[in-house]
C-alpha cells in the first residue's frame, strides 16, 4: 500500500468520526474478567466503530444521549450495551458456546473467524496430553479429514504426515521453521489446526503449497486468579504386540533337513549363513553351538529341540513411558509470563534402549504501553538416546536375526552373557559365526547413539499506529545441533564388514534457520463492510552443515576413537546455505456477516533458482457465503458455502541444477588410493522456472437441529505442476536427462467431517465426530508430446503398482518350468495401486458428571503393498505357513510337492520389446514334476508376486477415561483442580495380515522390516494449584 | 517515551534484518560441496573401475557361472537359469570418457589421455553392441551438444564395428605419438599400468585382435584376415603382449575396495555353495591337466587320502542341474569346491585378467589355423597354454609333461586343431575376462555348454540380451525400429545378431 492510499483511508476515517459529540470510555472483558483486546465497538445505527486496545480499553465518540453500542469479538456472543447517558463503563462478553464464530489461526498466525474463510481449515479436537504418544504428531491420527499420520513402528522415530497425499508444512506460532516433532512438548501446545491446501497456506510461500499443520503454543494463563501452577504426570506401559511376524517352530536351521554345527563358519553342514529349512525338532542327536566337547575336542551331539520357540517374546521387554510437566503461568496488567518444564523418559521394547527428552519453554508478553507490546519466547530442548538399533533388513536387525534367519534351536536367554570366556571384548558367543549376531550382544555392544540440542527463540514487536492500523515485526531463529555415533564391536558382522574387527563412526549436523516477517495490518469496518488486510515482507535463511567420519576396522578392540583405525579413511562433509525474500499482501473483505471475499498475493525471490527466474508471483482468492444469515431454512442453524483458488510457486532442491562432478567411493590398489569422479548424469537448465501448484476447492459447512449435527464437505482438485523434474533422455545421449519444467499431476479428492451431539443434558453428554477422506492422483502432462513418465502413462494414476508377475495362461493358471518352479514374466504388469482408497477416523467423547470417556478409531482402506517380511520368511523357511506335510517329506529326502500349474509342451510366445504379445503358439499340459517343498516355497511364496497384500487396517487409537475431582472435594486443599485418567493407545489392531503394522505406510509399495508394534496403557494425573 | 522504545526496537530489528539480508544472492548459487572441474586422472579412475567391473563381472560372479566355470547350489544367492533380461548400456561411462578428454585439453599429457579415450570408446561400443546388436553411435552422446540429440537413432552393427576398428587404429597411432613426446607428465589414476604407455599400447592391440576375431563370421564382408595380418605382421607398429605378466590385469590385496571376492571373511557364505562347473572341470580332467589341482579341491566324499591326486575325486556340478538336489549332494560332500589354499586363505586370491596374453595367442593361432594369416599356429597355441599355466604357477616340468600328452599336442591346422585352440582358450578364460568365454562359445560352439532343467530358456543358451528397459521408455521409436529391422519386432534373447550370422 502506498502512502497516498493510507492518507486517503485516514481522511475517510476522520470524516466518519468528525460529527460526534461525546467521548465514551469503556473496557471490554471476557468471562474471566480478563480484558479482550481487539474487540470491535460500533454505535448501533451508525457506521462509526473502534476496536479495543491490548488492555481491552476503548474510546469512542458518540452522539450524546442514549446510544446502543454493539460490541463483538470473534469467538464471543455479540453484546448490545446501552449507554444511558453515561460516558464510561465495562462491557462483559460471553463466549459463544456454539462455536459458530469459531476462531482459527490462519497463515502467518493471523486469527480469523472460521466463517470468513473460503477454504478448508480443521481444528484438532481433544486432549493431546493424556493418551500420549511419545511423539505428539501421532496424536493427530484420524482427527483431521485429509491428514494421514503414518506412525513409525520404530523407537524415537517421527511419523510421516500426508495432507491430501503430500507432505505438509509444519508451523509453530505462525512461523514455518518446522520441528523435528520431538522438540516440542504437548504440554506447551494450546491448539493445533490444519490448513488443508495451497489455498489456506499460500501466504507461507513455496513451502505452504501442500497445506500446513499449525501448532499454537500456550501463552500466560486463562485462570481467573491470574496465575496457575500446573503439574501433569503421565505413565504408560508398552507391551503385548499389535503386529509381529509369526514363526514355525517345528524345524531348525539348515537346508533340505540337513544341519550339523562344527564351527559356525562353514565347517559343518549348513552351519553358516544358513536358512531355516533344517531338521525337524524331534529330539534327535545333532552337534550344536553349545554342544560339549569330548576328550579329543570333538563336539558331542545333543538333543535337537525347539528350545527357543519363544525367543522373540523373551527378548522383547515391556516398554515404559513417563512424562512430567510443570507449568507456572501468570497474567498481569502489563502482560503475561509462562514457564514450562517437561521431561519425557521412554524405555523402548528392545533391550537397552531409552530416550530422555528435556524441554524448557519460557514465553512472555509485555505491554510497553497501550499501543506497543513485545512478545518473546524461547525453547531449549535436549534429546538423548544412547542406543537406537537399526531394524532395517540386514544382520543389524533383531527381526532379521531372530524371526527370519534365526531359528528356535537356541534359547536366547542363554546368550545373555555374550562374551566367550577368555576372549572378553573380542569374541561374542553365538549360534553361528558368519552372518548372524547374538541379539543381546547387539543390544549391549553395538550402540548407535543420538543426541540433539535444539534451541528456538522468537520475538514479536507490535505497535498500534492507529486503532485500525498496526505494525508487527517478528523474528525467529531455530538452531539444531545433532551428534550421532556408532560403536561396532569386534566379532560383530554386517554387510561389507565381514572381517568383523570393529568400527567407530561419528556424524555431526548443524542446522540454523531464521525467519523474519515485517507486517502492516489494517482492519476497519465501514458500516456493513469490513476490511482486514496485511502487507508484509519476509526473509528466510537456512544454513546446514554436516560431517561424517569412520574407521576402517579398529586396531585396539573396544577403543572407539576415529584415530584407532587400521587403514586411514577420508572423512566427508556437506554445507548448504540458501535464502528467500518474500513480499506479500492479503485482504479480506466482508459484507455484513454474510459474504466474505479474501485475496492474497506473494512474490518470492529464492537463491536456489537460476538467477534469471528466481523471482515469482502467485495469488489466491477465496469466497465464503454464510447462507444461513440470509435464508431461513427450517432446522438449519448454520449454512456456509465456500470456494477458493490458489497458486503457489516453489523452488528446487538446493544445488540440484548445476553441472558438477560427483565423487565415487575411493579405493586402494597396491597402496595407492584412487578417487574416481564422474559427471552428473542430469544436465542443468539455466532457463528453469519455479515449480507451481494450483488448487481449487469447494466446500459446504452446515449445522442443523440446534447445532446437534454438523458437517463439512470439501471437494478439491490440486494441479501439481508444472513441477521441476528430470526429463529423461535416452541413455545413449550420454546423459540421463535434464532439469526441466514439466510433469503435471492432478489430485482429486473429497473430505468429509461430521460432528454430532446425540445426547446433551446437565449430567450426560455424548459428542461424536467422524472424518473421512479420499483422493486419487493422475498423471496429466509430462513434457512436449511425451506420453509417459517412466512406466506411468498420461491419464494413469501415479501410484500404479507394476511388478514382474508369475507367467500365467490366458485362463490364469500358473506356468511352471521343467523343474516345477513357477516362471516369471520378464515384463512388468500392473497389479493395482499403492495409495489407499480412503482413510477415516471416528472419535467419541462421553461425559457423565465428573467422568468422561474419550475413544477414537481410525484407519485406511485399500491400496497395495509388498509384505517384505513375509516374503523373506517364506524364503528362509521360518514362515508359520511353511510347516506343511510336504515339508516333512523334504527332511526324509523325498520330493513330494507338485506345483499346481501347467508346463509348456510346445510352441512359442513372441512379444515385442514392451512385452505385448505378438504371437502365442504355446501348448500346455498339467505339471507333474515333484519337487522339494523348500524349492516351491522359495520360488513361489518367496517371490514378490505372491506377497502383494491389501493395506487396509484400523486401530483403536485412543481410550481415555478421566475422573475430575469435584471442586467441593478440593475446597480445603491447596489443590485447585485435579483429574486422573486411565489411558490407552493403539489398543486393538484390525488387519488381515498382522505380521506387519500397516500404519506407517501411505503410498509406499514396499515394506521395510519393522519392530513389532505394541499397545500402550497407563495413567495420567493432572493437578492445578 | 513509549514510542521511543518502539522505535528503538524497530530500528534494532531492522538492522538485524539488514544484516541477515546483506548476503549476495549470486554467492549462494554455487555448490560448495562439488567441483566443476577435476583432473582427468579422477575420470580415468572412474572409467577404469567401470571397465574392470570386478564386483559384477569378475571372478566367482554371475558371468562366470554363465560361462559355466562354476555353479551355484544355493538358490537364495542366484539361479542357474539362462532366462536373461536386459543388459545395461555404457553411455554414461562414455560421457566420463569425453569429460576426461575435455579436462585433459591443453595439458601436456593430452595425447596420452586422448589415446586412451579412443580405446575406451571402442571398448564400450563393443561391450554394448556384442550384447544387443545395433546400438546408437553416430547420434550418440550429444545431449549437451549445441543442437542436442536426446533420442539418438541406432546404427546397424556393421557400421558400429567399422567405427570401433577405426578407433582402435587411431588409438594405436596416437599412443605412438604420445610415447614420442618427451618430458610430458605422467598419467595418474591408472591402477592397471601406472600410466605405462607401452603396456597400454599392447593392451589396445590385443583388444583389437579380440574384436577382429569376434567378427570371424564376417571375414569376407569385413576383410578380417588382412586386418589381423596387418597387426600380427607388423610388431613395431602394433606391439603385442609377449608374456602373461604383461596382460591387462587387476591384482587384489587386503585393502579397502580391493579384496578378492573369495577370502577368509566369507568362507562361511559360500564354501559349500560355490561348486566348480562340470563343463570346465571335465575338460581339465580329460587331459590330466595340472591346473585342476591349483583351482579345485577334491570332493570330500570321494577323496582318498592315500591317493590324493586321483581325478575321480574331482567332481564338477552341471550348470543345468536342479539346484535343490545339488545342495543336498553338496551337503554330502560330493562336489569339488574352489581350492581353499588359493582362494580362501588370503585376500589376494589371483589377479583378474581383463585382456590377456593367452587370449591374444589363441586368437593368432586361430587366424593361422583358419588360413587367414601365415605363421606357426602350434607355437601360438602352446604360448597360450604356457601363459595360462604360468598364471596358475604350474611348475615347468608339469607344463612340459602336459603339453606332450597326445590329446594336447596340436593336431594341425584342421578342425580338430581349431577345437583344441578354442578349448584351451576357454580353459584360460577361467574366472577371467567377463563374458569372453561365453562370446567365444556363441561364435564357435566350443566347448559344449551344459543345458538342463535349470535352463529356463526353452533348453537354449541365449544369443543376446534384451535392450535396456529405459530405451523403451525414453527412446521407444528408435529401439522399436531396430527390433523390427533385426529381429522381426521381438526383443527375444534367442535371436541372432549380425556378427554371428
Amino acid at each position: 500500500m502506498n502512502r497516498k492510499n493510507l492518507v486517503l483511508i485516514f481522511a475517510l476515517f476522520a470524516f466518519i468520526t468528525m460529527h460526534s459529540q461525546v467521548v465514551f470510555t469503556g473496557k471490554v472483558l471476557d468471562e474471566n474478567n480478563d480484558p479482550l483486546p481487539g474487540a470491535s465497538i460500533v454505535v448501533k445505527g451508525s457506521s462509526a466503530g473502534v476496536a479495543t486496545d491490548f488492555d481491552g480499553n476503548f474510546e469512542i465518540e458518540i452522539p450524546s444521549g442514549n446510544q446502543i453500542l454493539v460490541v463483538s469479538y470473534i469467538g464471543y456472543l455479540s453484546s448490545e450495551y446501552t449507554t444511558n447517558g453515561k460516558t464510561s463503563g465495562e462491557i462483559l462478553l460471553q463466549p459463544d458456546s456454539q462455536k459458530l464464530d469459531e476462531v482459527v489461526v490462519t497463515a502467518l498466525g493471523i486469527k480469523k473467524e472460521k466463517k470468513r474463510l473460503g477454504y478448508s481449515v480443521q481444528e484438532v479436537e481433544g486432549d493431546l496430553t493424556k493418551a500420549r504418544d511419545p511423539n505428539v504428531m501421532n496424536s493427530l491420527s484420524g482427527k483431521v479429514s485429509g491428514l494421514v499420520v503414518a506412525a513409525s513402528a520404530e523407537f524415537f522415530s517421527s511419523p510421516n504426515l500426508y495432507l491430501r497425499g503430500k507432505k505438509p508444512l509444519i508451523v509453530v506460532d505462525g512461523v514455518p521453521l518446522g520441528t523435528d516433532t520431538w522438540n516440542i512438548s504437548p504440554d506447551d501446545i494450546e491448539s493445533i489446526n490444519v490448513l488443508k491446501g495451497a489455498n489456506a497456506a499460500a501466504l507461507y510461500g513455496s513451502a505452504g503449497g501442500n497445506g500446513a499443520v499449525q501448532i499454537t503454543t500456550k501463552r500466560g494463563t486463562k485462570d481467573s486468579r491470574g496465575f496457575v501452577i500446573e503439574f501433569n504426570q503421565n505413565n504408560m506401559l508398552q507391551g503385548s504386540f499389535n503386529a509381529v511376524p509369526k514363526t514355525q517352530n517345528s524345524y531348525g536351521p539348515g537346508s533340505y533337513g540337513n544341519y550339523a554345527f562344527f564351527d559356525g563358519k562353514g565347517g559343518g553342514i549348513n552351519d553358516a549363513d544358513y536358512d531355516q529349512w533344517g531338521p525337524k525338532f524331534d529330539g534327535q542327536l545333532i552337534t550344536q553351538y553349545d554342544s560339549p566337547l569330548d576328550e579329543n575336542g570333538n563336539l558331542i551331539p545333543t538333543r535337537w529341540l525347539a528350545r527357543g520357540a519363544n525367543n522373540f517374546d523373551n527378548f522383547i521387554e515391556t516398554g515404559f513411558l513417563t512424562t512430567n510437566n510443570l507449568t507456572v503461568a501468570s497474567e498481569f496488567d502489563k502482560g503475561n509470563v509462562r514457564f514450562s518444564m517437561s521431561h519425557t523418559y521412554q524405555k523402548g521394547i528392545n533391550p537397552n534402549t531409552k530416550l530422555n527428552v528435556y524441554n524448557f519453554n519460557l514465553s512472555s508478553k509485555y505491554n510497553f504501553s497501550e499501543k506497543t507490546s513485545i512478545d518473546a519466547s524461547a525453547n531449549f530442548n535436549f534429546q538423548t538416546s544412547p542406543n537406537n538399533p537399526d531394524v532395517g533388513y540386514g544382520p543389524n536387525s533383531y527381526i532379521y536375526n531372530m524371526l527370519i534367519w534365526g531359528g528356535a534351536d537356541y534359547d536366547v536367554r542363554e546368550l545373555r552373557d555374550y562374551w566367550q570366556e577368555g576372549k572378553e571384548g573380542i569374541q561374542q558367543i553365538n549360534f553361528e559365526y558368519t552372518r548372524y549376531n547374538n541379539p543381546y550382544f547387539m543390544a549391549y555392544e553395538w550402540l548407535k547413539g543420538k543426541q540433539t540440542n535444539a534451541f528456538t527463540g522468537q520475538v514479536t514487536l507490535n505497535h498500534k499506529i492507529t486503532n485500525s492500523l498496526d505494525a508487527t515485526i517478528r523474528t525467529n531463529a531455530a538452531l539444531d545441533n545433532r551428534f550421532n555415533s556408532e560403536k561396532f564391536p569386534y566379532s560383530m558382522t554386517t554387510y561389507g564388514r565381514e572381517k568383523a574387527q570393529g568400527d567407530y563412526k561419528e556424524w555431526y549436523y548443524y542446522n540454523l534457520k531464521s525467519y523474519t516477517d515485517i507486517m502492516l495490518n489494517y482492519n476497519q469496518i465501514f458500516g456493513d463492510f469490513g476490511i482486514r488486510s496485511t502487507l508484509g515482507t519476509n526473509l528466510n535463511i537456512e544454513k546446514y552443515r554436516s560431517s561424517y567420519a569412520t574407521t576402517d576396522y579398529l586396531i585396539v578392540p573396544g577403543l572407539y576413537t576415529l584415530s584407532n583405525t587400521q587403514t586411514p579413511v577420508q572423512p566427508s562433509n556437506y554445507n548448504s546455505h540458501y535464502e528467500t525474500y518474500g513480499y506479500y499482501a492479503s485482504a479480506d473483505f466482508s459484507y455484513k456477516s454474510f459474504l466474505f471475499l479474501g485475496a492474497t498475493g506473494r512474490i518470492d525471490k529464492d537463491s536456489r533458482l537460476p538467477e534469471k527466474n528466481n523471482s515469482f508471483f502467485y495469488p489466491s482468492v477465496s469466497l465464503s457465503a454464510v447462507l444461513s444469515e440470509v435464508l431461513n431454512i427450517p432446522s438449519v442453524d448454520f449454512l456456509k458455502v465456500r470456494g477458493s483458488y490458489a497458486k503457489v510457486g516453489s523452488s528446487l532442491d538446493i544445488y540440484s541444477n548445476l553441472n558438477t562432478y560427483a565423487l565415487n567411493s575411493p579405493f586402494t590398489v597396491n597402496g595407492t588410493t584412487y578417487n574416481p569422479a564422474y559427471v552428473n548424469s542430469v544436465l542443468s537448465n539455466e532457463d528453469l522456472e519455479p515449480a507451481f501448484n494450483s488448487s481449487t476447492e469447494f466446500g459446504i459447512e452446515t449445522r442443523v437441529l440446534n447445532n446437534k449435527l454438523g458437517f463439512d464437505v470439501t471437494y478439491y482438485e490440486n494441479k501439481n505442476g508444472p513441477q521441476i523434474f528430470n526429463l529423461q533422455y535416452s541413455e545413449a545421449s550420454g546423459y540421463g536427462g535434464k532439469k526441466q519444467n514439466g510433469i503435471t499431476t492432478k489430485t482429486k479428492g473429497w473430505e468429509v467431517a461430521l460432528s454430532a451431539t446425540p445426547v446433551k443434558n446437565d449430567n450426560f453428554s455424548w459428542d461424536v465426530s467422524l472424518n473421512w477422506s479420499a483422493y486419487k492422483e493422475y498423471l496429466e502432462k509430462v513434457y512436449g508430446d511425451i506420453q509417459n513418465n517412466g512406466r506411468i502413462q498420461i491419464g494413469e494414476r501415479v501410484d500404479a503398482y507394476y511388478i514382474n508377475d508369475f507367467m500365467r495362461t490366458a485362463d490364469g493358471q500358473l506356468i511352471v518350468g521343467n523343474d516345477g518352479k513357477p516362471l516369471k514374466n520378464a515384463y512388468q504388469t500392473r497389479i493395482g495401486y499403492a495409495a489407499p482408497d480412503w482413510s477415516a477416523g471416528i472419535s467419541n467423547s462421553l461425559r457423565y458428571k465428573s467422568v468422561s470417556l474419550d475413544f477414537s478409531l481410525d484407519g485406511r482402506y485399500g491400496g497395495k503393498i509388498e509384505d517384505y517380511v513375509a516374503l523373506k520368511m517364506w524364503q528362509s523357511g521360518r514362515h508359520v505357513g511353511t510347516d506343511t506335510p510336504e515339508r516333512a517329506n523334504d527332511v526324509q529326502g523325498i520330493k513330494s510337492y507338485v506345483t499346481n500349474g501347467v508346463v509348456i509342451t510346445g510352441g512359442e510366445l513372441t512379444t515385442d520389446g514392451e512385452g505385448n504379445v505378438l504371437s502365442d503358439t504355446r501348448t500346455f499340459a498339467p505339471n507333474t514334476t515333484k519337487m522339494y517343498y523348500q524349492d516351491y516355497s522359495k520360488s513361489y511364496h518367496g517371490q514378490s508376486a505372491a506377497n502383494i497384500i491389501d493395506k487396509t487396517f484400523f486401530k483403536l487409537r485412543e481410550v481415555n477415561l478421566t475422573f475430575t475431582f469435584p471442586k467441593k472435594a478440593l475446597e480445603k486443599t491447596f489443590i485447585n483442580n485435579a483429574s486422573i485418567s486411565l489411558i490407552g493407545r493403539n489398543l486393538i489392531y484390525f488387519a488381515k495380515h498382522k505380521d506387519i503394522d500397516l500404519d506407517q505406510f501411505n503410498d509406499e509399495k514396499g515394506s521395510p522390516l519393522q519392530s513389532p508394534t505394541v499397545k500402550s496403557y497407563g495413567l495420567n494425573l493432572n493437578l492445578k494449584f | 517515551m513509549k514510542t521511543y522504545n518502539f522505535k528503538k526496537g524497530l530500528a534494532l530489528l531492522a538492522i538485524l534484518f539488514l544484516v541477515f539480508a546483506c548476503t549476495k544472492f549470486e554467492d549462494l548459487t554455487d555448490d560448495p560441496n562439488k567441483a566443476t572441474s577435476v583432473p582427468p586422472s579422477m575420470l580415468l579412475s572412474e572409467v577404469l573401475s567401470v571397465l574392470n567391473n570386478v564386483s559384477n563381472d569378475g571372478a566367482w560372479e554371475e558371468p562366470q557361472r554363465d560361462n559355466q566355470f562354476w555353479v551355484l547350489s544355493f538358490d537364495y544367492y542366484g539361479d542357474q537359469d539362462y532366462n536373461w533380461g536386459a543388459t545395461g548400456f555404457r553411455y554414461s561411462t562414455l560421457s566420463n570418457v569425453i569429460a576426461m578428454e575435455k579436462e585433459a585439453q591443453g595439458l601436456d599429457n593430452q595425447d596420452k589421455y586422448e589415446a586412451l579415450a579412443k580405446f575406451f570408446k571402442a571398448y564400450f561400443y563393443d561391450y554394448m553392441s556384442k550384447r544387443v546388436g545395433d546400438i546408437p553411435l553416430s547420434e550418440a552422446l550429444q545431449a549437451s551438444a549445441e543442437m542436442p540429440i536426446t533420442t539418438p537413432k541406432y546404427d546397424d552393427q556393421k557400421s558400429v564395428y567399422i567405427a570401433i576398428l577405426d578407433l582402435l587404429d587411431a588409438a594405436n597411432d596416437q599412443i605412438t605419438t604420445a610415447k614420442a613426446q618427451v618430458g610430458t607428465s605422467d598419467i595418474l589414476g591408472d591402477f592397471f599400468f601406472n600410466g605405462d604407455l607401452d603396456k597400454w599400447q599392447k593392451t589396445i592391440n590385443a583388444f583389437h585382435l579380440r574384436v577382429l576375431m569376434s567378427l570371424s563370421k564376417k571375414n569376407a564382408e569385413m576383410d578380417i584376415a588382412s586386418k589381423i595380418n596387418a597387426i600380427v605382421s607388423n610388431p613395431s607398429k602394433y606391439p603385442l603382449f609377449t608374456e602373461v605378466e604383461e596382460s591387462m590385469m587387476r591384482t587384489f590385496s587386503d585393502e579397502q575396495g580391493n579384496r578378492y571376492e573369495l577370502n577368509p571373511s566369507n568362507y562361511g557364505f559360500n564354501r559349500n555353495r560355490n561348486i566348480i562347473g562340470a563343463t570346465y572341470l571335465d575338460l581339465l580332467k580329460a587331459n590330466n591337466d595340472p591346473r585342476i589341482y591349483v583351482v579345485a579341491d577334491p570332493a570330500p566324499f570321494y577323496y582318498d587320502a592315500n591317493d590324493p591326486l586321483n581325478l575321480n575325486a574331482y567332481i564338477g556340478a552341471n550348470t543345468g542341474d536342479d539346484q535343490g538336489q545339488m545342495q543336498v549332494d553338496s551337503d554330502a560332500g560330493k562336489y569339488s569346491y574352489p581350492n581353499e589354499a588359493r582362494y580362501y586363505s588370503n585376500f589376494e586370491g589371483e589377479p583378474y585378467i581383463q585382456i590377456g596374453y593367452s587370449e591374444q595367442e589363441f586368437i593368432i593361432a586361430e587366424a593361422i589355423n583358419r588360413g587367414w594369416i601365415t605363421g606357426d599356429a602350434e607355437a601360438h597355441y602352446l604360448n597360450g597354454i604356457q601363459g595360462s599355466m604360468e598364471f596358475y604357477g604350474v611348475a615347468q616340468v608339469d607344463i612340459d609333461a602336459f603339453l606332450a600328452t597326445t590329446n594336447v599336442a596340436y593336431k594341425g591346422n584342421t578342425a580338430d586343431g581349431l577345437t583344441q585352440i578354442l578349448t584351451q582358450k576357454y580353459i584360460a578364460f577361467f574366472n577371467n575376462s567377463g563374458f569372453e568365454a561365453y562370446f567365444n562359445y556363441r561364435r564357435t560352439g566350443v566347448p559344449t555348454f551344459d543345458i538342463g532343467p535349470a535352463n529356463k530358456n526353452g533348453g537354449k543358451i541365449p544369443l543376446r540380451w534384451k535392450y535396456p528397459v529405459s530405451e523403451f521408455e525414453n527412446n521407444a521409436a528408435n529401439v522399436n525400429a531396430v527390433l523390427s529391422s533385426q529381429y522381426s519386432g521381438s526383443d527375444d534373447i534367442n535371436e541372432t545378431m549380425w556378427i554371428i550370422k
